[in-house]
């Protein structure tokens, strides 16, 4: 009984009426999925700081306005290295570098963030990142020896990691002209 | 059986129907993009740990220059680079290596180092902000994480690189510091492809202009490396990048494909020369 069951689905299948009817619903389920996500495939965010919409895709063309981190644009048309975009009611020209497909996400800090580790005599202590743990260490494998052999030097990084840096100031900083 | 097919084709087209219009399709498609987003978010923290490591080898290799002043100039370029063109979720750390050595590294997590060697090279600012916007372009396009296929780029959530970067057992730890060390190898001998250091130049060359500085400059820069790598004054650097005849060629390219051979720039020479005291 199973048998013939199976030949009659097959043959159903490869009736052309009926499997153009499935491929029709299959294609209809596809497209409510696909549609909008093509719909969206424009829509792209201001990444950095400091982005300037302009008239033309050119350096020296007219300034319409600053596009504020985060603001989400619609791209309108593309040339080379410049992206025409639209903003609420700005229509202009972006350099493609200062925008991104996903939309802006918080910044990570590692300062201030301390983990627990248990250490080997079972006392506790307190680094950054279990990197740091390896590096402070010195693990060893089971025959004894280290298992890296090049040399770290955490004290010179959190040296690095305390300098002041502060972004806006930088992007002024950046765009002094002698 | 014609019945059982024909209400086969109706149940089909009444499903698609009812699920698009009903919220579900919304609902399931905000799910993926959480589920998506929190990987993601995961993947920056593995990242950053894991060039941290990176970095602290590269300091035990060569001595981090301690000169606040020259030090927060760079930083200053290179933030403010990074600020507009660079991956908004990362702070990213410049340092200067104390070395005649010529390089510039990338580490992914956002740590760029510049030797003094290649400090005392340049001439401009234009020149040094090439050379951060090269790196950077590294860490925005994850080289690396990509070519160890670090979790933050391999979409898979059961890539077994994944879990060792999640995991805090000793397994991990000890998983994590043999990764550490490929990626430090990467770094001074096997290099990344052609591919890879011809799109990083690019960037820069695409970022500088963006920024208005002189694109010129960084073939200027390129040019004047030659005759260093010749004299053996980069032997990191030969090794691990194209030659400057091919890294030239597909910026010229690059230019002429896009007409950006006109764009000129600033160049901030005194304020580089200043505070790099060079007389």
């Amino acid at each position: 009984m199973t048998v013939i069951h199976q030949i009659q689905f097959d043959s159903f299948l490869v009736s052309k009426k009926y499997f153009l009817r499935i491929l029709a619903a299959l294609f209809l389920l596809f497209t409510h999925f696909v549609s909008e996500s093509f719909a969206s495939a424009n829509t792209v965010y201001i990444k950095g700081l400091g982005a300037v919409l302009r008239e033309q895709p050119s350096i020296q063309s007219k300034k319409l306005t600053n596009l504020s981190r985060g603001t989400k644009v619609l791209v309108v048309e593309s040339k080379g290295i410049w992206q025409k975009v639209e903003s609420g009611e700005n229509l202009g020209w972006l350099l493609r570098g200062q925008i991104s497909k996903f939309p802006v996400k918080r910044k990570k800090l590692i300062l201030g963030q301390k983990i627990q580790l248990q250490s080997a005599s079972g006392r506790r202590i307190r680094l950054r990142t279990f990197s740091a743990v390896i590096g402070v260490r010195g693990l060893v494998d089971s025959k004894g020896k280290k298992i890296s052999p090049y040399k770290t030097d955490y004290v010179a990084l959190e040296w690095l990691e305390k300098q002041p840096s502060n972004e806006e100031i930088s992007v002024i900083f950046l765009s002094f002209t002698e | 059986m014609a019945h059982f097919s024909k209400y086969l084709c109706l149940y089909i087209f009444i499903f698609s129907f009812v699920f698009a219009v009903s919220g579900q399709a919304q609902e399931f498609r905000l799910r993926a993009h959480h589920i998506f987003w929190k990987n993601q978010e995961a993947g920056t923290q593995r990242e950053i740990d894991f060039g941290r490591g990176v970095s602290a080898k590269i300091l035990g290799k060569y001595p981090l220059l301690r000169d606040e002043r020259k030090v927060h100039y760079i930083s200053q370029i290179g933030t403010g680079i990074s600020a507009q063109l660079g991956r908004p979720e990362l702070r990213y750390y410049f340092g200067i290596l104390d070395t005649d050595e010529i390089n510039a590294f990338a580490v992914p997590g956002g740590y760029i180092f510049v030797t003094m060697g290649a400090l005392k090279l340049m001439r401009n600012e234009a020149q040094l902000a090439g050379v951060l916007a090269h790196e950077l372009s590294h860490i925005g396009q994850k080289h690396i994480v990509r070519k160890l296929k670090l979790q933050s780029t391999d979409r898979s959530l059961t890539s077994g690189i994944a879990q060792v970067l999640g995991s805090s057992t000793l397994a991990a730890k000890i998983a994590l510091e043999r990764l550490n060390d490929i990626a430090f190898k990467m770094l001074m001998e096997e290099g990344l492809s052609k591919e890879d250091e011809a799109d990083a130049d690019q960037k820069a060359l695409e970022m500088l202009i963006t920024l208005g500085y002189d694109p010129q400059s960084y073939l200027n820069y390129l040019q004047s490396l030659k005759p260093h790598l010749a004299q053996g004054g980069a032997e990191v650097l030969s090794k691990t990048h194209p030659t400057i005849e091919f890294r030239y060629q597909s910026l010229s390219e690059f230019i002429s494909r896009h007409q950006l051979d006109k764009i000129q720039g600033k160049k901030n020479e005194k304020r580089f020369k200043k505070i790099m005291a060079i007389p």
